[in-house]
């Protein structure tokens, strides 16, 4: 093997080699490749996950975000439905209040006009009364007597109903 | 003076029956940087890289990139010898280009013995890389076919099909030496051609070669490991007649 020889090639110094390679593969595969492999795998995962995540996220906030516009608007139907309700509440209150205070009015009304003509009756009679014994004691002067029951009766009508023509 | 590079590894000392020759030195030193690098690296491995473990992570990325690309759901398998190739290889050859590889040294006589070489520009290294690649190869193409398809690869009862079967078994030794001679000669005229360029005119003049060591020593690196991954995949696929 003159070749080998010139080119150094010992079997000794092939095996250290080939056992050195050995050592490096070994190593490097325990404690280099399948970490880093191992990183960047996670990584890889990690970061898969996350955008998977954030889509979900969106979807979530898009639903959350329908859903309390759809909670405001149920609000406001609410709120419309209440004010609406306040409001004929309120006209029926006041149509009522206005209605009882018209009879009231009406009713005092009527209480007073009554107490008017009772007493303008009243009044009436007393002046009657008193325009008889007025009457019959103008008479009684004039005549210088009394006048018979029957007279007096007679003579009080006729006046008074001049009187009341008068009046 | 002139410097002769000797095709064969000069030797320093022995530790026991084992020649340690400058190449075999720096094997060594290549070693404790890529293991010390993956230390360095993965001490800890965060969701949040540190920026040696971002560059770890670039360089394992990119790879196990263009290995899945190639070899699919083998991934796993094929991986970590690939890069391991990829990264010795290229770790050697960026080594060897930085200065005191080659000129720092001592007299042993007349002969001048550099401390440190260029681990490819020696044919061990590449032969035993080599070795290593073709022989994983065929441990990879057994497991996955099993030995049965794993022969029948090789042995027909077609006489057609045995005599293509054995020229291809004949064409798995010629890998061990194109593989290991591609990546020595590319490397060993690369230390010749920058050495013999620094003896014309040392200044300014060696600076494009080194630049086209630059490139030559990553494809070299990349060559290596791509002709393995293509050997592994087109091996380790069923034969069919």
């Amino acid at each position: 093997m003159e070749i080998a020889k010139q080119f150094g090639i010992q079997p000794i110094l092939l095996l250290a080699q080939v056992v050195n390679f050995l050592i490096i593969l070994f190593i490097l595969k325990k404690f280099f490749y399948k970490p880093i492999v191992k990183m960047l795998d996670d990584r890889k995962n990690k970061i898969e996950e996350s955008l998977k995540n954030s889509a979900l996220i969106e979807e979530k906030l898009a639903a959350t975000e329908e859903k309390s516009a759809a909670i405001l608007d149920g609000a406001r139907k609410t709120a419309e439905d209440f004010i609406g309700d306040a409001k004929g509440e309120a006209q029926r209150i006041a149509a009522a209040a206005a209605k009882e205070a018209k009879a009231q009015t009406e009713e005092t009304l009527k209480k007073a006009m009554e107490q008017i003509s009772s007493e303008r009756e009243k009044m009436q009679k007393d002046l009657e009364a008193h325009m008889l014994d007025l009457v019959a004691a103008t008479v009684k002067k004039v005549l210088g007597r009394s006048l018979k029951e029957v007279e007096k009766k007679s003579l009080t009508e006729k006046s008074l109903s001049q009187i009341t023509k008068n009046i | 003076m002139e410097e002769h590079i000797a095709l064969a590894a000069e030797k320093l000392f022995s530790i026991g029956p084992l020649p340690v020759t400058n190449t075999i030195l720096t094997t060594w030193l290549v070693t404790l940087i890529l293991i010390g690098f993956a230390a360095a690296a993965t001490r800890r491995v965060a969701l949040v890289p540190s920026p040696i473990q971002n560059f770890a992570e670039f360089a394992v990325e990119s790879l196990h990139g263009l290995v899945s690309s190639v070899a699919g759901n083998k991934t796993a398998a094929f991986f970590p010898i690939i890069a391991s190739f990829f990264f010795f290889i290229i770790v050697g050859n960026y080594l060897g280009l930085l200065p005191g590889f080659g000129t720092i040294g001592f007299h042993e006589g007349q002969k001048f013995v550099p401390l440190f070489r260029s681990i490819n520009s020696d044919l061990n290294t590449t032969l035993a890389l080599a070795l290593v690649s073709v022989i994983a190869t065929h441990y990879l193409a057994i497991k996955y076919l099993g030995l049965g398809d794993y022969l029948k690869k090789w042995i027909s009862l077609n006489p057609i099909f045995l005599f293509v079967g054995l020229i291809e078994l004949a064409g798995e030794f010629t890998k061990v030496i194109s593989l290991s001679f591609r990546l020595f000669g590319n490397i060993f005229a690369g230390e010749t051609a920058l050495t013999t360029v620094s003896q014309l005119f040392a200044f300014v003049v060696p600076l494009p070669f080194y630049f086209l060591e630059l490139i030559v020593g990553f494809v070299q690196a990349l060559v290596f490991a791509m002709l393995t991954l293509v050997f592994m995949v087109i091996l380790t696929q069923k034969h069919e007649h």
